[in-house]
C-alpha cells in the first residue's frame, strides 16, 4: 500500500460496513506517522507495511463453547442485523484513526458475535485462534444480563474488536499475545452499560512491533471496569499499549494495572488515560503501571494520565520503571537462596501480582514451581 | 575452636570507617547481647555480617566455624549456618512465604546433601511452626511480610530462624516495635531455638527482651569498638546509667 491509494478500499468484504467514513479520517489525517503525539515511541510504518503482505492464508480460527451465542461471519447477509447499529464503522470507540481506517479498507475477515442470556451458571467462552496477518474485525454484542468470555490469542496481524456490553451484562476478554517475529497490530473498543462488568487481562510477549489500543467507554452508571495484565519482552522486541478509560456516567469503577520485565534491548512503552467526565460523579478509578528493567539496554516509555472534570471522585495513577530491589535480593540470598533463584523469584512474584489466569501464566514464564 | 571468631574488624560505608577494630568471640551454647547507642556501628556490624553490598572490610579477619565469612555470598553465609534477622524485613509482594520458605530450606537440604521436603511433611512442620509463635496460617499463604504488622514481621522473622535451624542467629533489634504479648512470643521462640550446638548474638538498645531471655555476655559497642563486656548485669546497669558513663564524660 502506497500513501496515494490509502484511501482505496483494497476489498469490498462485508459491503455493509460503510466506507466513507474511514477515507474521510484517510484523507484529513492522512497516514499515522512516527514522532506524532500517538505514535511517539512507535514507528507506525511496520504495521502498514504490513497491510501488503500477507503471510499465512487462512484466517482466524473462531469456535464457540455452550449455548447461547450466535457467530456469524462479517460477509453474510445477516451480520448487519445483528451488529449494533452504532458497529461496523470506522469510528469504534468515537475515535478518527487511520489505523483504524485502514482496518476496515482492507478488511478480509470477521465476525458478528452476539450472547444471549443463558440459564444456569454456564455462559458461553469464544475462543479466536491466532490468525493471519489480513485485517480482521470482530463486532461483539452481550445483550442484556448475558455474560461472554472471549480468549484470544495474538500472533501478529491486524485486529480490531468493537464491543457493545448491554446493561448487566458481562464481558471478560482474555488475550494471549504469543511471541513472534511479525508485526501486530490490535484495537479494542468498548461500550459498557448500567450495571454492566468489563474485564481485560492481556499478556503480552515480545514482537517486532505490536501495538495494543484499548479504549473503554462507560455509559452506564454502577459499571465496573478492570483492566490487568503484564508484559516480559527480551531481544529486540517492541510493545506499545496505549489505553483509555472514559468515565462518562456516576458511580463507576475502574481498576487499570499492568506490570512489565523488560529485558534486551526490547522496549515497552505504556499510556494508560483515565478521564472522568463531569457528570461523572463518585466514580473511582484507578491506574498503575510497574516495569522491571533487567538489562542496560532495555527501554520503557511510560505515561499514567487522569484527566478528571468532576468534583467528587476517587483516583490515583502512578507509574514506575527501575530495576530489581537490591534489599529484597539481599534479604533472599541471606535465606539460602541463591543470586539467580533470588531474581527469579522476585521478576515472577512482581508479575504475579497481575497474572490471575494460569494459561497467562505461562505464557509470562511465572514459574512459581511450589503452588503450595 | 569458636564458632565466630572477629578480630580487629574495620568496616568502612560510603569510604567513612563505622567499625574501627571490633573483637568478638563466640562459642556454641552461648547468648550474647550487644548494646550501644544509636550510631555506634550495631547495623553495621549485622549488614557487613550478612554480606550486604557497600560494607567492605579492610581490616581483621571474621571466622565462623574457621572459614573466612568475608569470602563468600551471603547464600554462602546462610547454608554455613549463619542467620540474620532483619531489624527492618522486607517485604516481598507476589512471593508467598510459603513459596519462599520452602525454597530457602530446600536449598539448604540440597547444599547439604538432603533429600527435600515434600510439600505435606513442609506445610505440616510449619503451620507448627506458625501455631507456636502464634501466627495465623493464612499468613503462609501472603506475599513475604506484604501488610504484616511490625510484631508480624519480626515472629516471621523468628519463624525462618526456626525453619533454617542455623548455628548462629544474629538478631538485629528483633524486639523493636513490638509489643508485651509479641516480645513474650518472640522471647519463647528464641529460647526455644537455644541449645549447646547453636549461639544466639542479641543486638539491641533495650535491657527488656533480656528480662525473658539471660545473655551470658553482654557488651556494648561505642564508636565502633567494643568498649566493655560483661555478664547480664551490665544490661541492667546500662539500663539505669545510659551509656555515657563509659565514653568517660
Amino acid at each position: 500500500m502506497t500513501t496515494s491509494d490509502a484511501t482505496t478500499p483494497t476489498s469490498m468484504f462485508a459491503p455493509w460496513m460503510t466506507r466513507c467514513h474511514a477515507q474521510e479520517v484517510l484523507s484529513d489525517l492522512g497516514l499515522p506517522k512516527f514522532r506524532t503525539e500517538s505514535w511517539k515511541y512507535t514507528n507506525p510504518q511496520p504495521l502498514i507495511d504490513a497491510l501488503d503482505e500477507v503471510v499465512g492464508a487462512n484466517g482466524e480460527s473462531v469456535s464457540s463453547l455452550n449455548d447461547g451465542v450466535e457467530l456469524c461471519p462479517l460477509s453474510s447477509p445477516r451480520a448487519k442485523s445483528l451488529a449494533n447499529p452504532k458497529m461496523g464503522s470506522v469510528v469504534a470507540g468515537g475515535q478518527s484513526s487511520p489505523m483504524l481506517a485502514l482496518n476496515l479498507m482492507n478488511l478480509a475477515s470477521g465476525y458478528v458475535v452476539r450472547a444471549e442470556p443463558t440459564e444456569g451458571d454456564s455462559f458461553p467462552i469464544l475462543t479466536i485462534d491466532a490468525g493471519s496477518n489480513r485485517c480482521e474485525r470482530f463486532l461483539i454484542v452481550v445483550e442484556c444480563g448475558a455474560t461472554l468470555q472471549v480468549e484470544e490469542t495474538c500472533t501478529g496481524g491486524n485486529r480490531v474488536f468493537e464491543c457493545v456490553v448491554e446493561d448487566g451484562a458481562t464481558l471478560n476478554h482474555k488475550r494471549f499475545q504469543n511471541p513472534t517475529e511479525q508485526v501486530e497490530y490490535g484495537h479494542i473498543s468498548v461500550h459498557v452499560g448500567a450495571n454492566s462488568s468489563y474485564r481485560l487481562e492481556q499478556f503480552s510477549t515480545g514482537a517486532q512491533v505490536r501495538r495494543n489500543e484499548i479504549v473503554v467507554d462507560i455509559l452506564g452508571e454502577e459499571s465496573k471496569v478492570s483492566i490487568e495484565g503484564g508484559w516480559r519482552l527480551a531481544d529486540r522486541t517492541h510493545v506499545d499499549s496505549q489505553i483509555s478509560v472514559n468515565h462518562l456516567s456516576p458511580r463507576s469503577e475502574s481498576e487499570m494495572k499492568f506490570h512489565g520485565v523488560v529485558g534486551g534491548r526490547s522496549r515497552a512503552v505504556f499510556n494508560g488515560r483515565i478521564h472522568i467526565a463531569r457528570d461523572a460523579q463518585h466514580t473511582a478509578a484507578h491506574l498503575t503501571n510497574k516495569n522491571i528493567l533487567t538489562s542496560e539496554t532495555a527501554e520503557v516509555y511510560t505515561k499514567p494520565e487522569l484527566e478528571i472534570y468532576a468534583d467528587d471522585v476517587a483516583c490515583s495513577h502512578g507509574a514506575t520503571s527501575g530495576q530489581l530491589d537490591e534489599a529484597q535480593l539481599l534479604y533472599m540470598r541471606t535465606r539460602g537462596i541463591s543470586k539467580d533463584q533470588s531474581r527469579e523469584m522476585l521478576l515472577n512474584g512482581f508479575l504475579n501480582e497481575v497474572v490471575t489466569d494460569s494459561a497467562g501464566g505461562r505464557l509470562l514464564g511465572v514459574t512459581s514451581a511450589e503452588r503450595l | 575452636m569458636s564458632l565466630l571468631d572477629i578480630t580487629g574488624l574495620v568496616v568502612s560505608v560510603g569510604g567513612k570507617e563505622i567499625l574501627k577494630g571490633l573483637d568478638l568471640e563466640v562459642n556454641a551454647g552461648e547468648v550474647h547481647a550487644i548494646m550501644g547507642p544509636n550510631g555506634s556501628g550495631k547495623s553495621t556490624l549485622t549488614n557487613a555480617l550478612a554480606g550486604r553490598d557497600g560494607y567492605a572490610v579492610e581490616q581483621g579477619h571474621v571466622l565462623f566455624d574457621s572459614v573466612d565469612l568475608t569470602e563468600l555470598d551471603p547464600e554462602e553465609r546462610s547454608h554455613a549456618g549463619l542467620f540474620l534477622a532483619f531489624q527492618y524485613p522486607v517485604e516481598i509482594p507476589g512471593v508467598t512465604n510459603m513459596e519462599f520458605l520452602k525454597t530457602a530450606v530446600d536449598s539448604h537440604r540440597e547444599i547439604h546433601g538432603q533429600q527435600a521436603q515434600t510439600a505435606v511433611e513442609f506445610m505440616k512442620s510449619l503451620r507448627n511452626l506458625a501455631h507456636r509463635l502464634e501466627l495465623n496460617p493464612d499468613f503462609l499463604k501472603r506475599g513475604v511480610n506484604e501488610a504484616f504488622s511490625g510484631g508480624e514481621k519480626k515472629r516471621n522473622e523468628i519463624l525462618q530462624m526456626l525453619c533454617l535451624n542455623p548455628r548462629l542467629a544474629l538478631l538485629d533489634e528483633t524486639d523493636s516495635g513490638l509489643d508485651i504479648d509479641a516480645l513474650q512470643i518472640v522471647a519463647k521462640g528464641i529460647k526455644e531455638f537455644c541449645d549447646h550446638t547453636n549461639a544466639v548474638v542479641l543486638v539491641t538498645h533495650y535491657q527488656r527482651l533480656l528480662n525473658y531471655i539471660a545473655p551470658d555476655f553482654v557488651h556494648v559497642l561505642l564508636d565502633g569498638r567494643i568498649v566493655k563486656s560483661g555478664d547480664a548485669s551490665l544490661a541492667l546497669e546500662l539500663e539505669s546509667r545510659g551509656y555515657g558513663w563509659l565514653n568517660g564524660s
